[in-house]
């Protein structure tokens, strides 16, 4: 039993076939439903797969998705480590933020001092931006009943809010959008080498703007994210000049694509679902559910960064021991039929819609009152404006992503 | 009955944002458990819990 898309072919037969397609042979590419059928296969061979080529155990199931997530000394950073070792640029400035931190009390450090400058009422006041900056967007489309929903919308909302949270000004803004996609392939779990270059090519850029940017916020004393990050202290500690270098990096691309993407893949679940877009339509209490419930069943990151064990898993059955490195593929955790009732059906009114899009545990994702908040203010306003929205071709994937399963384009034909 | 423990707690705020007549981030940098702890929904509370980067929020015996 075989399937295919224009590049690939996969094995269904296979697993070992089915984990080289997810990891290095573009499936997420493939037609809407078939990584699910992928995970589907894994899944039914039991707790965890564990892979001979890529030396990992990759997990579809939520239980050990969850239990790998928060298991609370696994280590993400040991490939990056390495890499940095070898002298990649790229992996030098990861190797620094707390992603990648050996030691989890130092991970818990950074977190603590990123906290006293990323506070909830840090993101409130992006809410007024956010709104600003949709009006805009939507103002230039004005008239317009077919457009592309993530060129010309949504891929410029995130970038443009974590550019104004960082005190970068707007003239600057096209090219931090492009140095994101440069950047977007380092976080694969096997890293293409023929994005090697362009993956430092904007690194180098990012470092020389924020080590320039850096020294005029501290003389300034500004009080943006990146002002009240210089000056964010707990007994005597600070973040260094490469600590916030790093950071800055890292917020930039944990926060761009991860969000714009996920707001194209909820509209284009809400699309396809014109029943329930008008019932949120009607009723607003229903928003926040009905992105959550979209997170869960098409959330656009797939799988989590790979975690080296320094303490077993236990899973139903199955002990996974220290220095093994598990994949948990979350997506595969979101359709797992012993976790969700009938997991393949988008429902609004769904009662548990607890998923592990932004993970949990330590690594648990930082910007996710943002995210949340950019996806309810945008799509709020996306259900203000137009009365329904078709999706009139199939999406364009966009392979460069790593674990995202990206759009690169999305036509859409609304009413208002 | 919410417990913060605030050995663990890393003030992230996400208890905040999810459940924000639940949990509220003070001066301290540590997430405290409002009195009126009933007035957001459950499902809100059982989020902040499940997502606590610190994994420091637990249901305590009522």
């Amino acid at each position: 039993m075989m399937t295919t898309t224009a590049e690939t072919t996969v094995d269904l037969l296979d697993p070992e076939d089915i984990v080289d397609a997810i990891l290095a042979r573009h499936a997420l590419a493939m037609a809407y439903e078939v990584p699910w059928r992928l995970y589907g296969v894994l899944r039914s061979l039991g707790p965890a797969y564990r892979s001979e080529r890529y030396g990992m155990w990759v997990l579809t199931g939520f239980d050990g998705c969850l239990a790998a997530l928060r298991n609370p000394r696994s280590d993400l950073g040991r490939q990056v480590r390495a890499d940095a070792a070898k002298g990649s640029f790229n992996a030098m400035k990861k190797a620094s933020t707390m992603l990648y931190l050996e030691d989890p009390a130092h991970t818990l450090r950074q977190r603590r001092l990123v906290a006293k400058a990323f506070t909830p009422q840090t993101v409130q006041h992006m809410k007024d931006f956010t709104r600003q900056r949709v009006g805009e967007l939507l103002a230039d489309l004005a008239g317009r009943s077919r457009f592309d929903f993530f060129d010309e919308f949504a891929d410029h909302i995130p970038v443009a809010v974590i550019c104004q949270m960082l005190g970068v000004p707007r003239e600057d803004v096209p090219i931090f959008r492009e140095w994101t996609r440069m950047m977007a392939p380092s976080t694969a779990a096997v890293i293409d080498h023929s994005r090697t270059a362009q993956i430092e090519e904007a690194v180098r850029g990012l470092h020389d703007y924020y080590a320039d940017l850096i020294p005029r916020h501290r003389e300034k004393g500004t009080d943006d994210l990146l002002g009240r990050m210089i000056r964010a202290h707990e007994e005597g500690d600070r973040l260094s000049e490469m600590e916030l270098i790093s950071l800055s990096t890292f917020l930039l691309s944990a926060g761009s694509d991860t969000t714009s993407q996920a707001m194209t893949a909820i509209v284009r679940l809400w699309a396809a679902h014109p029943a329930q877009y008008e019932e949120i339509r009607r009723d607003r209490a229903l928003l926040g559910n009905a992105i959550e419930e979209a997170m869960r069943h098409s959330g656009p990151v797939h799988y989590a960064q790979p975690r080296y064990l320094r303490e077993p898993l236990e899973l139903d059955g199955l002990t996974i021991g220290v220095g093994e490195t598990v994949l948990p593929i979350v997506a595969g955790a979101h359709r797992d039929p012993d976790h969700f009732d009938d997991p393949d059906t988008f429902d609004i009114r769904r009662a548990d819609t607890r998923h592990l899009g932004f993970s949990q545990g330590m690594h648990m994702c930082l910007g996710a009152p943002l995210a949340r908040l950019e996806l309810s203010t945008a799509l709020g306003m996306v259900l203000d404006e137009f009365a329904s929205v078709t999706v009139t071709q199939d999406p364009v994937p966009y392979v460069d992503l790593g674990p995202m399963r990206g759009i690169s384009a999305m036509g859409v034909e609304v009413t208002r | 009955m919410i417990e913060v423990d605030e050995a663990l707690c890393i003030g992230s705020g996400n208890c905040e944002f999810l459940a924000p007549r639940t949990f509220r981030v003070e001066d301290d940098g540590i997430s405290h458990v409002l009195p009126d702890g009933a007035a957001d929904a459950d499902a809100a509370v059982s989020r902040a819990i499940d997502e606590c980067p610190a994994m420091a929020i637990r249901r305590g015996e009522p």
